[in-house]
C-alpha cells in the first residue's frame, strides 16, 4: 500500500540534496514557498532557461550540459509539487 | 504536361495520423474506446483530488510539456496527441509484454494505467516502488486490486532491489534524476539472463529527433539531447542489447544477454 510519508522523506531528501548542489544556504523545505524555490532553481540554473527561451541559431544551440539541466530542473519543481502534496 | 506537374506530392504522415493508424490495425486487450475513456475520466479525477488538497497547478508550478504533473490534465481534457501517444505506447508494451509473459516484474513507474494489464498480462510476481504512480495506480487507476509487493523507493535507491527480474518497467526522468546516480545500472544488474526493461518516453518529446523550436534534425541536435546521455549509458554496459522504438514518445527496450 502507498506510504506518503516514506515518500515524501525521500523527496525531502532528494531536494534537500539538490539545494545543496545549489549553494541555498539555510534552506528550509517546510518554508520555502514554491513559486520561491522555482525562482531559486531558475535562478541558479538561469543558463539553462536563457538558452532554450532565446532560440539562438543552430551554431549557439545550448550543450548537452545544459539540456540536461533544464531536464534536471523539470524533475525538482514535480519533486517540490509532489513532497508538498504529501506531506500535508 | 510538365516535369514539375508529373512530381508525386507526398506528405509525411503526421505522428497523430501514424498512432491512430496504428491502433486501428491492431488488435488489443488494452487500447479501445471503453479503456481511453476510463483512463480521461480517472485522470480528470486526480486533477480535482489534487486541487482539492489546495495545490496550485500553474504553468509555472507543474510546467508546460508533457510531465507526471501535467499528464493528468492532459489525458484529462482529451489532448489528442497525448492520448494518441498513450495508446501508441500501450500497444508496443502489450505486444513486449505478451512476448515476454514475465513473472517477476518491477514497476518503477508504470506508464499503463489498466488493472487488466497487470492482471492479464505481468504474471505471478509484481513490485512496485513506493511513489506517485502507486498512489494514482490505488487510488484512482487500479481499482480491481492487483496482487503486489511494495519496494520502498528509499530501498531500491541503496541497493535493496528485487533480483532475477524478468522485467522493470521505468521512465527516463526517474532514471536520471535518482538520488542513486547509478540506479540504472543497478536495475539492469538486477535483471535474470534475457530480462527485459521497457524504457518509456525516451525520446524527450519527440526533442531527440528534431528541434522543436528550429524544426530541424541533426546530428548535433541528437548528441545533444539529455536522452543521448541515456542512452550512451546503455553504450556502457556490457551483456545487453537495447532497442529505440519510435512510438510517439518512443520507447527503449533493454534485454539483458544469456549466460
Amino acid at each position: 500500500m502507498f506510504d506518503k510519508e516514506k515518500y515524501a522523506e525521500y523527496l525531502g531528501m532528494c531536494l534537500e540534496s539538490c539545494a545543496l548542489e545549489l549553494g541555498m544556504d539555510n534552506f528550509d523545505l517546510n518554508s520555502v514557498t514554491i513559486d520561491d524555490f522555482i525562482d531559486k532553481v531558475n535562478e541558479v540554473y538561469h543558463p539553462a532557461s536563457k538558452y532554450v527561451k532565446n532560440k539562438p541559431n543552430l551554431d549557439e544551440r545550448p550543450t548537452q550540459e545544459i539540456l540536461l539541466r533544464k531536464f534536471i530542473i523539470s524533475k525538482i519543481i514535480n519533486n517540490f509539487y509532489f513532497y508538498r502534496l504529501y506531506s500535508q | 504536361m510538365t516535369a514539375d506537374s508529373e512530381q508525386v506530392k507526398w506528405r509525411a504522415p503526421s505522428w497523430g495520423d501514424v498512432c491512430k493508424a496504428q491502433i486501428k490495425l491492431s488488435k488489443s486487450k488494452l487500447v479501445s474506446i471503453s479503456n481511453t475513456e476510463k483512463s480521461i475520466s480517472q485522470n480528470k479525477e486526480i486533477v480535482d483530488y489534487e486541487e482539492s488538497l489546495g495545490m496550485i497547478r500553474s504553468v509555472k508550478i507543474v510546467g508546460a510539456g508533457i510531465n507526471a504533473l501535467t499528464f493528468p490534465e492532459l489525458m484529462g481534457n482529451r489532448n489528442e496527441m497525448v492520448i494518441a501517444g498513450v495508446n501508441s505506447h500501450a500497444l508496443m508494451s502489450e505486444m513486449i509484454s505478451l512476448l515476454k509473459k514475465p513473472q517477476r516484474t518491477l514497476i518503477h513507474i508504470g506508464v499503463i494505467n489498466d488493472s487488466n494489464f497487470y492482471n492479464s498480462y505481468i504474471g505471478n510476481k509484481i513490485y512496485i516502488v513506493n511513489n506517485y504512480y502507486l498512489d494514482r495506480l490505488e487510488n484512482f487507476y487500479d481499482k480491481e486490486e492487483t496482487e503486489f509487493e511494495v519496494v520502498d523507493i528509499l530501498d531500491l535507491n541503496t541497493g535493496k532491489i528485487p533480483q532475477n527480474l524478468d522485467m522493470i518497467y521505468t521512465l527516463p526522468i526517474e532514471l536520471l534524476t535518482a538520488l542513486n546516480k547509478n540506479l540504472l545500472e543497478d536495475l539492469i544488474d538486477a535483471l535474470a539472463p534475457h530480462g527485459c526493461m521497457i524504457i518509456a518516453s525516451s525520446s524527450d518529446g519527440q526533442s531527440l529527433y528534431a528541434d522543436q523550436e528550429l524544426n530541424i534534425a541533426t546530428a548535433k541536435q541528437i548528441e545533444s539531447n539529455p536522452m543521448q546521455v541515456l542512452h550512451n549509458r546503455l553504450n556502457n554496459i556490457e551483456n545487453i542489447s537495447y532497442f529505440h522504438i519510435l512510438t510517439f514518445g518512443g520507447l527503449t527496450v533493454v534485454i539483458k544477454n544469456g549466460i
